[in-house]
């Protein structure tokens, strides 16, 4: 019983949400005052943007709402607009609204707190970034869908150079841009070919229609799919700007894009691939799964080669969207081998595992923002014992990369436990091919989770804990920003319910995961004991389960808790008393400086090695040797230094990028500034042209 | 309509035909302007031809017009303007008077090749006017191309719209009134564009030679 109709409410929200982008883009007698007013606005919006998904996923307003703008019929029926809310709308309206959200409040600390240059202004695309957003999820039509798309786009370049005076942002913003624009290309043509195929760009009739396509049409949509999608998702080896824009951005847009931003790409497939073509031939599967398999496993171990600490949380955005892909690939193959439950299960994990990936990585880049604008460096190895000082976002950030890590009771684990449970479930669908790819998949998904769970041992230890490494990191006093705080609160709490009762979330998929797989399944959120029982999958008509597929995922989760709980409580109860103090064994030396401690590359150091192929990595070790009778046994000095290449970068893109600065060389040879030479093109364009008309005119007699 | 009405419509597209060939190889700047003004005074002949043949009286409206615009005061302007900017009096020919002869002839050669298959199905005599006013369209650009003096493509476009005003003549009975008072406006305000472009352009490259463009590439 909903008192404001859906619709009303949501453009309510996107007024709220321009008007925000009003407040802080309008000029101002106080910049402080803009900036508060307008990122309070976005907030409002968010809000307001979670009580239509909820709305739509709770009210039990089943099915797919379109509304066509009025006096926006235009006379082409490819340029109309329609706003739509369904099920997968109102999905990821709930992610913008709550993730998007706790990121905004964090900013409203955020903001007036570490960005010193024109805050007023970021604040004001901060709103409208999360509008464009707000508006990409409610596109009814493919016109509306790109506009909303580039919008996106422009608005996050925008933010993304906002401290354009360095050199680097201007590059990673550039980068940004070329990539973003590639993509947006390929979606364009994917539409396109949608559209001259189906005749509509209304996506409820292109759906209808694009089942019939001949198959090579659909395989070139969902290839232009992939490669749009993918480069806005940062899929290896689509992902090059995802490492150099987020930390370039301001950490609460760095926040927020990889949080949210980074998930409309999943929402596109999901929207194109899912419902709109419904799923197609076996090796659609496969290709998300490769590309998902390799950007896991590449993006955790560029992560842990990482001494940028944003740097480092953008490579484990590749690795998450990696394990997104991944699992998205598992529904294909599900899809297309006739197993619509199982195609569920693994649904489930690609969305529960987005929406766990935007609460942990918003989480996290809100508490390295803190930490960043706190000590003034992004490098890891200045900061250390930084957990003194900030000790909430410590422990904030400590739940952020517990849950990033997969540890259970966290909602990272949850997911990537659902994602296991698809895979092992392919044994008994009779497809050999799937079984061996889907064990290697299982594999590399367990070997990302562990090294995720490695790296974040070192980002948490060298930053937090120990004894601080430069003068600046002694220096903090000062935790984060009230608002920031709460905000990073918020997703912390997020992140612990959504692990220890997933039924809650999970619940809120059923619509989707019905229409887009055709299969249903129920769940008693308010049951005790709701987290123990996975709900039964059935689809209608399909083979049963396979029976070891036990989806019972929060029964470890449970178990492991009461462990941990009975080892705390014995440990409080057989120690005597409060711990004591003495001096430390120094060994021998002097009393241990910050220099003895682990650095974050020696701690990367074993795996650099042992997965060089990946890295073109040169570890360089010197030794300034004492001379004597026998060299190399006393040392004076010892350098050890890791640089970490990219491969991928020399190897794939330099020689993209050098085809295309030949290419634009010989093509401005025809530039020649001439007058002449323009009004000679213009004649012997004109004089082909007649000439053809001539040969070719069907018309003439 | 009589048959001395229309020898009269092909000796005056003849003088439009042989003007614009004229001027495509005459080396002197103010010949070529009143040999516009011949062409655009031919045009009006025949404009007030058509309409006579054709019994369509706006069109006598826009022969006077066209013959006082285009036959009158274009050309004043531009000899005007090239006096006070005290252009040399030689065409910089970019192509040789011998090439832009055959030019010319191949202009008229295409033009008859395209559009001559054309000429059947249009209803009225006067189609046959056709082929002349491509031609003379793609005279006009061909001056445009091959002449090196800024104050030669203003010419050559002038030389165009004289070709489809033509066209318009001789498909149409006129492009309709509107439509040829727009076209008058335009080239007014493209008369006084240019002027202000030729003064600006000596000013700041103290030359009138549109090569000089080319140090304005980035």
């Amino acid at each position: 019983m909903a008192f404001v109709a859906p619709f009303d409410l949501v453009g309510g929200a996107l007024v709220v949400l321009a008007a925000s982008g009003g407040a802080g883009l309008l000029p101002s007698a106080s910049s402080r005052r803009a900036t508060v007013g307008a990122l309070s606005l976005a907030l409002l919006g968010c809000l307001l943007l979670v009580s239509v998904a909820l709305e739509v996923l709770l009210g039990g307003a089943a099915g797919t709402a379109t509304v066509a703008l009025p006096g926006f019929q235009s006379a082409s029926e490819a340029l109309s607009l329609a706003v739509v809310l369904g099920p997968l709308q109102g999905l990821f309206l709930l992610l913008v609204g709550a993730v998007g959200g706790a990121i905004t409040l964090a900013s409203v600390g955020y903001v007036p707190a570490y960005v010193h240059e024109r805050p007023a202004t970021l604040a004001g695309v901060y709103g409208l970034f999360v509008g464009s957003m707000a508006l990409l999820v409610l596109s009814g039509t493919a016109f509306l869908f790109l506009v909303a798309w580039e919008g996106m786009t422009l608005l996050s370049y925008v933010m993304v150079v906002h401290e354009h005076g360095s050199w680097d942002v201007r590059r990673a913003g550039l980068t940004y841009l070329v990539m973003s624009h590639a993509a947006a290309a390929a979606l364009l043509a994917g539409f396109v070919v949608l559209y001259v195929g189906t005749g509509s760009t209304n996506f409820g009739a292109m759906s209808a229609n694009a089942r019939a396509l001949p198959e090579l049409t659909r395989d070139a949509v969902f290839v232009a799919m992939v490669l749009g999608f993918g480069t806005k998702a940062g899929v290896v080896p689509l992902h090059v700007w995802l490492p150099e824009a987020h930390p370039a951005a301001p950490s609460n847009v760095s926040s927020i894009m990889s949080g949210v931003m980074i998930k409309m790409g999943v929402f596109g497939l999901l929207l194109v691939v899912f419902e709109v073509l419904g799923g197609g031939p076996l090796w659609w599967g496969f290709v998300l799964l490769v590309l998902g398999a390799a950007s896991a496993l590449l993006g955790v171990l560029n992560a842990i080669a990482q001494h940028d600490v944003k740097r480092l949380l953008a490579f484990h955005s590749v690795e998450n969207i990696g394990i997104i892909f991944m699992a998205l690939g598992a529904a294909l193959v599900f899809l297309s081998l006739g197993w619509p439950a199982l195609a569920a299960v693994a649904l489930l994990a690609a969305i529960l595992h987005t929406f766990n990936h935007a609460m942990f990585k918003g989480l996290l880049f809100l508490g390295a923002g803190a930490v960043v604008g706190t000590t003034g460096t992004r490098d890891m190895e200045q900061m250390g014992g930084l957990a003194r000082g900030m000790p909430r976002t410590a422990i904030a950030f400590l739940f952020g990369a517990m849950a990033i890590s997969a540890l259970p009771p966290l909602n990272g684990f949850v997911s990537e436990w659902l994602l296991f449970q698809a895979f092992f479930a392919s044994f008994g669908t009779g497809s050999l091919a799937t079984e061996v790819a889907f064990t290697a998949a299982a594999g590399t998904l367990a070997l990302a989770s562990g090294l995720a769970a490695y790296c974040f041992v070192k980002a948490f230890g060298v930053i937090f804990l120990a004894r601080p490494r430069s003068e600046v990191a002694r220096s903090v006093r000062s935790d984060a920003p009230a608002a920031m705080q709460v905000g990073m609160v918020a997703l912390a709490g997020a992140c612990v319910t959504v692990g220890v009762f997933p039924v809650l979330l999970l619940s809120t998929f059923a619509g989707t995961v019905r229409t887009l797989t055709g299969a249903s399944y129920a769940t008693s959120p308010w049951a005790w004991g709701a987290p123990l029982a996975f709900p039964s999958v059935s689809g209608a008509a399909t083979p049963s389960v396979p029976p070891h597929g036990s989806l019972a995922i929060g029964v470890v989760a449970l178990l492991l808790m009461v462990v941990l709980l009975a080892a705390m409580v014995l440990r409080r109860a057989t120690s005597n008393g409060s711990p004591s103090r003495r001096p430390m064994w120094d060994c021998g030396m002097d009393a241990p400086t910050p220099r003895m401690e682990y650095t974050a590359s020696g701690y990367a150091q074993p795996i650099l090695r042992l997965f060089s192929v990946f890295y073109g990595a040169h570890p360089v070790s010197e030794l300034g040797d004492l001379g004597g009778a026998r060299p190399g046994v006393l040392q004076k000095t010892v350098r050890h230094e890791s640089e970490v290449d990219y491969p991928l970068m020399e190897q794939v893109y330099s020689p993209i990028v050098r085809l295309l600065r030949e290419l634009a060389r010989r093509v401005s040879r025809l530039q020649s500034g001439g007058i002449h030479a323009y009004l000679a093109y213009m004649v012997l364009t004109l004089v082909v042209l007649l000439v053809a008309s001539r040969l070719f005119g069907g018309v003439l007699p | 309509m009589t048959s001395d009405g229309l020898l009269l419509l092909e000796i005056a597209a003849s003088v439009v035909l042989v003007t614009a060939w004229i001027a495509l190889v005459h080396r002197r700047l103010d010949a070529q302007v009143r040999l516009y003004a011949i062409q655009s005074l031919a045009l009006a002949v025949i404009s007030g031809l058509v309409a006579y043949l054709y019994s369509a009286p706006l069109l006598y409206l826009t022969g006077a017009l066209f013959a006082a615009l285009n036959g009158a005061l274009l050309p004043w302007i531009l000899l005007t303007v090239r006096r006070e900017l005290r252009i040399p009096p030689e065409a910089n020919m970019l192509v040789s008077v011998r090439g832009s002869a055959l030019a010319g002839l191949g202009c008229l050669l295409l033009a008859v090749a395209v559009v001559g298959p054309l000429t059947p199905l249009a209803a009225v005599p006067a189609a046959g006017l056709l082929p002349i006013s491509v031609t003379v369209v793609l005279v006009g650009l061909f001056v445009t191309v091959s002449r090196r003096k800024a104050f030669s493509q203003v010419l050559g476009i002038l030389v165009m719209e004289n070709g489809v005003f033509l066209a318009g003549l001789a498909l149409t009975y006129g492009l309709g009134i509107l439509l040829e008072l727009g076209i008058a406006a335009n080239l007014l305000v493209l008369a006084i564009v240019s002027r202000l472009f030729l003064h600006r352009m000596k000013d700041s490259f103290d030359s009138l030679d549109a090569d000089v463009l080319r140090s304005l590439e980035g």
